[in-house]
């Protein structure tokens, strides 16, 4: 189906590109971009109630996790440039 | 054509795998895990495992959060007893 | 539908929503945890817009009306009808009670999408291709050029009176 190819080319170009970037914080946005396209992927292979649920599950728990990394970033720049 | 996702999935388990193996600084390498963690999610639910995706995206998050808090943990001793930089 | 047409009709749809419910109810004003504040420093720092780093520090950290629309279209279809959507609007709430972030931004995205996808659903687009609609959306604020984007950000939420707070 195409919506699979669409989801498929972007996760490729984000993580590509996720590796290829140096700074830190200009890769959570594109490690983002990668949590809704599986999130997406999970809903669009298995039409029915349990696959939504599985989706909503794992997005909100990978949001949490992306702040968790977002925090600790800007935690270690602080401790090793400031204060 | 239809590019399937497991495709994907497995480059982006790869990349996942080098970028922890070839990255210095630990915070760099947990980002790495955690692209590696999307990828066998997604493989698995692709496969139609459901209830083995919610549990293990379950363990893999609370995974990297408590793993962050030990990071800070760390540093924050190393810095205060001087042994930093 | 015709599957070229319906895609980018949805992915607009689906950016319109987002996009305006997020500036409406103020992420681009102040960050709401520290991770939004980083990158909407970083963003600032290589020549963006403090209003549009807020705004993608928020999407990145936070459930908002971003993660409301994908998962309330996600629950449509797997669901089959618009209770899928109230059943996102209470998943998205709880996922904001574990963020400690006291916004509505999330439930309010999740209720409009499913509004918007039941009158779109009787012209043919279906909940599938604004499932795809979301994510094309989402590349276009936070995986092209991070600079333009929040510039971008930054004019609509200067015409809607939200400025960053200092």
């Amino acid at each position: 189906m195409i919506e699979e190819t669409i989801i498929s080319c972007i996760v490729i170009y984000m993580v590509l590109r996720l590796f290829i970037t140096q700074n830190r914080l200009e890769r959570m946005p594109y490690l983002n971009v990668i949590n809704f396209g599986v999130a997406a992927v999970i809903t669009l292979k298995n039409p029915s109630p349990l696959g939504a649920i599985a989706s909503m599950v794992y997005f909100i728990l990978a949001t949490v996790g992306a702040n968790a990394i977002a925090f600790t970033i800007s935690k270690v720049k602080e401790i090793e440039h400031g204060d | 054509m239809v590019i399937e996702f497991v495709y994907a999935a497995a480059i982006l388990m790869i990349v996942g795998a080098l970028g922890g193996v070839l990255q210095t600084r630990p915070i760099d390498k947990f980002l790495m895990l955690a692209v590696l963690g999307d990828g066998l999610i997604s493989i698995v639910a692709t496969f139609g495992y459901l209830d083995v995706a919610m549990a293990s995206s379950f363990m893999t998050f609370v995974g990297i959060i408590i793993m962050m808090i030990g990071l800070v943990r760390v540093l924050e001793i190393r810095k205060m007893r001087g042994e930093l930089g | 539908m015709n599957e070229i047409i319906a895609i980018p009709i949805a992915a607009t749809l689906a950016w319109l929503n987002f996009v305006i419910i997020d500036i409406w109810m103020g992420l681009p004003e102040a960050p709401g945890v520290r991770g939004a504040k980083a990158i909407g420093k970083s963003i600032e720092k290589r020549g963006g817009d403090l209003g549009g780093g807020y705004f993608s520090g928020n999407i990145v950290c936070s459930p908002d009306a971003s993660a409301g629309t994908l998962l309330a279209s996600c629950s449509y279809y797997g669901f089959g009808g618009p209770e899928g959507g109230l059943i996102a609007a209470l998943f998205v709430y709880l996922g904001n009670r574990m963020c400690a972030d006291p916004g509505y931004a999330g439930t309010t995205g999740a209720l409009t999408i499913t509004f918007i996808i039941w009158i779109a659903s009787h012209f043919g687009i279906t909940a599938n291709y604004f499932i795809v609609g979301i994510v094309i959306a989402i590349l276009t604020i936070q995986g092209l050029y991070h600079p333009l984007s929040s510039k971008l950000i930054g004019k609509m939420a200067g015409k809607m009176n939200r400025k960053v707070i200092k």
